[in-house]
C-alpha cells in the first residue's frame, strides 16, 4: 500500500524500470516462493481466493437452494440452520445468493482485468516499439485515463453503452488498461537497447519474435502484480456502480445485493452484512496477495 | 523552481483537453435524441426541429466540441435536460456541500492516519501495530457504500442520517468518506517511516547520541512525511469520487449526488458538467500536490 | 601504554526472515586500540568487521544481537551500558564515520545544522555558538567557503566535501575514539588521499585514537600502527603494520597481500584467493579458512586452530604459520 493511486504507482514503477541496471531474472520465482513461506498474509490471501473460486465454480454442490427460487413462507427470516445467512424479502436464501453472486463478482474481477492486461500489454509494446507518433498518442491517452477518477469514467462509459454486464466489462477494461500499458512500454524501452536484444536483432530475429521471447517474459512479474491488484479494484468499482444503480440490474452481484437489501437493512441487517462481508473478504484477499507479490518483486527492480 | 512549476502546468493542459474530449465524445455518441428525452412524447414536429436548431444538434461533432470548450471557458456548461436550469448554477449550489464534506473527511483522515502510522512504525510488530494495520487494511478493503449503510443503521437514533441542514449531518458522512483514506494514510506513513528509519542517515543521527525521540522527530519525520503530502492530491480524487456514493446514501445535495442523479435520469449535460468539473478539480489537486512537493523537498527545490 | 578500547571475546548473531537459527556474524573477536594510535581492521566484506564496530557503538540493526563479550572503554563495558548512558558517549567520546557520505547525511537538513546538532546536544551550546563552532570545524576539515556551506544541503556538495562534513561531524566533540568504517571506499583515489591526510592531521592535533575498518591494504599501510585481519567472523592475524607487510603469517593474509597489484612482480598474474567466504550458517568444521587454503591438511579440516603468539605480539590462527617451504600458488595453479 505504498502508493495510493495507480497513476502514481505505475509512473514510479516505469521510472524504476527505465533506470534499473539489472533486469529481473529467474530469482523472482524463488523469491515469490520464499515470500509465501514468510508472508502469512499473502498465503492466506491465496488460500482465500482459491476457496472463493472453488465456491463459485461448484456453487450448485454447496447449496441446495436455487438463487432465484422464492419461498414466500420464509420472507426476511434471520439466519438459522435452514438458511445460514437468512432470507430476503422475496424469501430467497441469502447464503445461496452470496455463493452465486460470487460467480458474477469474481467474473467481474477477472474478465476485465484480463482484457486490460492483454490490451495494455499490446498497446504498451506498440508504444515502446514503434515510438514517435504511436507512442505519443497511446501514452497521452493513458495519461488522460489515469488522471480521470476511475469510478466517474466507468459511469460515463456505462451511461453511453447502457447497463449490461458486457458493458461493465468494457467500462472496467477502459479504466484499467492504461497502467499496464505504461509499465510494459517502460520495460520495452529499457530492453530495446540491451545487448542481447540487439544481438538477436542482428541475427535477423524479427521484432515481434523478440518482443515475445525477450521482452514479455521480463514484464511478467510486474504484470502479475498489476493483474492481482486490478481484480479487487474492479470488484469494488462494479459493486459501487451496481449499488448506485448503474450496473446490470439482472446480474445479482454482491454490490447489487447490498443495494437491494438497503431498505430493509435496519430490520434485517443480514441482507447487507452477508454480501458486504463477501466483498470485504475478497478484496482483502487479493490485496494481501498483490502486496506480497509486489514486495517480493521489488528488490529485483532496484539498481 | 518557477520553471518546474510552469512545466507542470503546461503538461496539464493537453491532459485536460484530452479529458474533456473523452467525456464529450462518449456522451455525445449516445444513441437517442436528446430532444425527445427532454420533451417526452406528443410534441409537434416543428417544435422539435426548432429545438434541435437552437441546441445546434445538427452541427458536426467537432464544431460542437469546440463550441462546448468555448462556452465552458466562459463558465457555461449547458442546460440540464431534466431540471431545465443552467448546469453551472446547479454545480455552484451543490459544490459547497461537497467541499465541506471533503475538507472535513480529509482532516479526519489525517488526524487519524498520521499518528497511527507513526506509532505503528515506531512500535513495529507490537500488538498496537498489528491491530492498527489490521484495522486500516479493513478500512481500505471495505466498500464505501457498505460502511455508509452500516453506520447509518447503527446510529439511526443518535445522529441525523440524511440531508445537510446542520453540522451533525456531516458527522457520519465524514467518517464514512475519511475512513478508507485514514487507512491508506496510516499505511503510507508507516511504510515510509520504516524505510527512512532503516536508512544510513538515521544511523548517523543515532551515532551522534540523539535520543530515539529526537531521531524520529528531527531526522525521520520530515523525510517520511514529504511523500504523504502527495497523498493530498490523490485524496481529493478519491474523496470526490467517493463523495458520489456517500452523498447519495446520505441524501446530501452535493456534486457527487448530482452526478448520480444525472446518470439515473439520463441527463447528459448535467452528467457532462459534473464529470468535467470533478475531473478538473482532481487534476488541479494533483498539480497542487506536485508543486507543494517541490516547495517542501529541498532536493527538488534548489534545482 | 594503555588501551582506549578493549574488545574481549565479542560474539554477535543475526536473525533473518523465515530462518529459525541465528547466524553468527562475529564469533569471539578480541582486539585493543591503544591510546593515540590507529588500528586497522581488515577483511573481505561480510567478514564481520562492520558488525564489530556497530556493536561497540550500540547501533546494531534490530535483527542483530550481542551474544557475549565485553567492550571496555574508559573502565566501562559499553555492551552493558543502558541506552541513556550509551547516548552520552556516542558522538561525544566515541564517534563514527560511515562509508557512504551520500546516504549517511540527512538529505533534507542542511549540513551545518547536522554538525551543530552534536555540539548543542553534548556541548550544551546555543544555536549561535554552535554555528560559530561548526563553521570553525568546517574550515579545519578543509571545506572552502565554510560560512556559505553551512546552509548547503548534502546533495549540493561533492562526495569528497560530504565526507569532510562527516569527519567534521565526528571530530567536533574531540572524541577519544573515532571509528571509521571504510571512510574512503566510495571516493575517487585522489580524494581518498586527501581525506586520509586530513584524518592523520586531525589525529595529530587531537590525539584521538582511530579504529579504521577497511578492505584496502593500501589504506592500512598508509594509516595504521597495528592491524587485525578478520576472516569469517574471527580474527585470524594480528601484527603491527611493519611486521604484517614484511612477514605476514596466515595464508589468508598472504593471499590478500599477493592479490595487491604492487606486491606482484611485473608480468606475473595477480593472485586471487580461490573460493568464496563460507556461509555464516554453514561454517566449516576445523579452520574456517581450510576450504580455501592451499596448504590445508587433514588436521586443518578437523581441528580448530587457536590464535597463537608467534612472538612480539604477532598473533596468528594457523597450524602452519608462515611456511616458506611452500610458496603461495605452488599448488593448483
Amino acid at each position: 500500500m505504498k502508493f495510493l493511486s495507480k497513476d502514481k504507482y505505475t509512473r514510479a514503477l516505469s521510472e524504476q524500470i527505465i533506470n534499473a541496471e539489472i533486469q529481473p531474472d529467474e530469482g523472482i520465482w524463488m523469491s515469490i516462493r520464499h515470500m509465501f513461506r514468510v508472508n502469512r498474509a499473502a498465503l492466506l490471501g491465496l488460500i482465500l481466493i482459491a476457496l472463493m473460486v472453488l465456491m463459485a465454480v461448484f456453487a450448485p454442490l454447496i447449496t441446495r437452494y436455487d438463487p432465484n427460487e422464492m419461498d414466500l413462507m420464509v420472507m426476511n427470516e434471520p439466519p438459522s440452520a435452514e438458511h445460514w445467512f437468512g432470507t430476503d424479502d422475496l424469501g430467497q436464501d441469502v447464503f445461496t445468493r452470496v455463493v452465486y453472486g460470487g460467480r458474477i463478482s469474481l467474473m467481474i474481477g477477472f474478465v476485465p482485468s484480463l482484457i486490460s492486461l492483454v490490451l495494455g500489454t499490446a498497446l504498451g509494446l506498440m508504444a515502446g516499439y514503434m515510438g514517435r507518433h504511436v507512442d505519443n498518442v497511446i501514452m497521452r491517452l493513458a495519461d488522460v485515463v489515469l488522471a480521470f477518477p476511475s469510478l466517474l469514467l466507468a459511469m460515463v462509459v456505462m451511461y453511453t453503452l447502457g447497463s449490461s454486464i458486457l458493458n461493465m466489462f468494457i467500462a472496467l477494461s477502459i479504466i484499467n488498461w492504461a497502467g499496464t500499458a505504461r509499465v510494459v512500454r517502460a520495460q520495452t524501452l529499457s530492453l530495446k537497447e540491451k545487448e542481447f536484444v540487439e544481438a538477436a536483432r542482428s541475427m535477423g530475429v524479427s521484432r515481434w519474435a523478440i518482443a515475445f521471447r525477450h521482452i514479455l517474459p521480463n514484464c511478467l512479474p510486474n504484470l502479475i502484480v498489476l493483474f492481482t491488484l486490478d481484480i479487487p479494484a474492479a470488484i469494488m468499482w462494479e459493486s459501487s456502480m451496481s449499488f448506485l444503480g448503474v450496473g446490470d440490474p439482472n446480474a445479482a452481484s454482491w454490490g447489487l445485493m447490498v443495494s437491494q437489501g438497503k431498505d430493509y437493512a435496519y430490520m434485517c441487517p443480514w441482507l447487507i452484512l452477508a454480501p458486504g462481508l463477501a466483498i470485504l473478504l475478497t478484496v482483502m484477499a487479493f490485496n494481501f496477495l498483490g502486496d506480497g507479490l509486489r514486495d517480493a518483486i521489488d528488490p529485483y527492480m532496484k539498481t | 523552481m518557477a520553471k518546474h512549476i510552469a512545466k507542470r502546468i503546461l503538461i496539464t493542459i493537453p491532459v485536460l483537453l484530452g479529458l474533456v474530449f473523452l467525456v464529450f465524445f462518449m456522451l455525445n455518441v449516445v444513441p437517442g435524441d436528446p430532444v425527445t428525452v427532454m420533451m417526452r412524447e406528443h410534441v409537434k414536429e416543428d417544435l422539435i426541429d426548432r429545438m434541435r436548431q437552437s441546441m445546434h444538434l445538427d452541427d458536426p461533432f467537432i464544431v460542437r466540441y469546440f463550441r462546448y470548450i468555448w462556452d465552458m471557458l466562459h463558465g457555461d456548461l449547458g442546460i440540464s435536460w431534466k431540471l431545465n436550469r443552467p448546469v453551472t448554477g446547479l454545480i455552484a449550489n451543490a459544490f459547497p456541500y461537497t467541499l465541506k464534506l471533503a475538507v472535513a473527511s480529509s482532516l479526519f483522515s489525517w488526524i487519524m492516519g498520521i499518528p497511527v502510522g507513526i506509532i505503528s512504525a515506531v512500535k513495529k510488530n507490537s500488538l498496537l501495530d498489528h491491530l492498527s494495520m489490521g484495522i486500516s487494511l479493513f478500512g481500505v478493503s471495505m466498500p464505501v457504500f457498505w460502511v455508509a449503510l452500516i453506520l447509518q443503521n447503527t446510529f439511526k437514533n443518535v445522529l441525523p442520517i440524511s440531508g445537510a441542514d446542520s453540522w451533525q449531518c456531516y458527522i457520519l458522512p465524514t467518517i464514512v468518506l475519511g475512513w478508507s483514506s485514514a487507512g491508506r494514510i496510516a499505511r503510507l506513513t508507516r511504510s515510509n517511516l520504516l524505510d527512512v528509519l532503516r536508512s544510513d542517515y538515521i544511523r548517523t543521527a543515532r551515532s551522534k547520541g540523539l535520543s530515539p525521540l529526537k531521531v524520529i522527530n528531527r531526522h525521520a519525520l520530515k523525510n517520511a512525511l514529504i511523500p504523504v503530502i502527495t497523498v493530498m492530491a490523490i485524496q481529493i480524487s478519491s474523496l470526490l469520487s467517493g463523495a458520489a456514493i456517500t452523498e447519495s446514501v446520505f441524501a446530501m445535495p452535493g456534486v457527487g449526488g448530482l452526478a448520480v442523479e444525472a446518470i439515473k435520469k439520463r441527463d447528459m449535460p448535467l452528467l457532462q458538467g459534473t464529470v468535467i468539473f470533478t475531473a478538473v478539480l482532481i487534476i488541479a489537486g494533483n498539480l497542487l500536490a506536485d508543486v507543494l512537493y517541490s516547495v517542501i523537498d529541498p532536493r527538488i527545490r534548489v534545482e | 601504554m594503555s588501551n582506549i578500547l578493549e574488545i574481549k571475546n565479542l560474539c554477535v548473531s543475526f536473525a533473518s526472515d523465515g530462518v529459525k537459527e541465528r547466524a553468527m556474524a562475529v564469533s569471539g573477536v578480541s582486539l585493543a586500540v591503544p591510546e593515540g594510535k590507529t588500528v586497522g581492521l581488515v577483511g573481505e566484506s561480510g567478514c564481520g568487521k562492520s558488525v564489530t564496530s556497530l556493536s561497540v557503538m550500540g547501533l546494531l540493526s534490530d535483527n542483530g544481537r550481542v551474544e557475549s563479550g565485553e567492550a571496555l572503554f574508559g573502565g566501562q563495558d559499553l555492551l552493558r551500558l543502558s541506552d541513556r548512558e550509551m547516548r552520552r558517549i556516542r558522538g561525544n567520546r566515541i564517534s563514527m564515520i560511515f562509508q557512504e557520505p551520500m546516504t549517511s547525511l540527512n538529505p533534507v537538513i542542511t549540513v551545518g545544522k547536522q554538525v551543530s546538532e552534536a555540539l548543542r546536544l553534548h556541548g550544551g551550546m546555543d544555536a549561535k555558538a554552535a554555528k560559530a563552532r561548526t563553521i570553525e570545524i568546517f574550515e579545519k576539515v578543509g571545506i572552502p567557503e565554510a560560512e556559505r556551506r553551512f546552509k548547503s544541503y548534502p546533495h549540493q556538495l561533492s562526495g569528497g566535501l560530504r565526507q569532510r562534513v562527516m569527519i567534521g561531524m565526528a571530530m567536533v566533540m574531540r572524541p577519544a575514539l573515532l571509528i571509521a568504517d571504510e571512510p574512503t571506499t566510495a571516493l575517487d583515489v585522489s580524494i581518498e588521499a586527501q581525506i586520509l591526510r586530513l584524518m592523520r592531521d586531525l589525529q595529530r592535533d587531537t590525539g584521538t585514537s582511530i579504529l579504521l575498518i577497511t578492505h584496502n591494504l593500501g589504506v592500512v599501510a598508509e594509516m595504521c600502527d597495528e592491524v587485525y585481519v578478520m576472516y569469517a567472523g574471527e580474527v585470524v592475524e594480528r601484527a603491527n603494520v611493519t611486521t604484517l607487510f614484511d612477514t605476514c603469517a596466515h595464508p589468508y593474509t598472504r593471499g590478500l597481500m599477493a592479490s595487491l597489484p604492487r606486491m606482484t612482480p611485473k608480468g606475473q598474474r595477480l593472485y586471487n584467493i580461490r573460493g568464496t567466504v563460507p556461509n555464516l550458517r554453514a561454517m566449516p568444521s576445523g579452520c574456517r579458512f581450510s576450504p580455501r587454503c592451499e596448504f590445508a591438511t587433514e588436521m586443518c579440516r578437523g581441528e580448530k586452530p587457536e590464535l597463537n603468539d608467534l612472538g612480539g605480539g604477532h598473533l596468528c590462527r594457523c597450524f602452519y604459520p608462515k611456511d616458506d617451504e611452500r610458496p603461495l600458488g605452488g599448488i593448483d595453479r
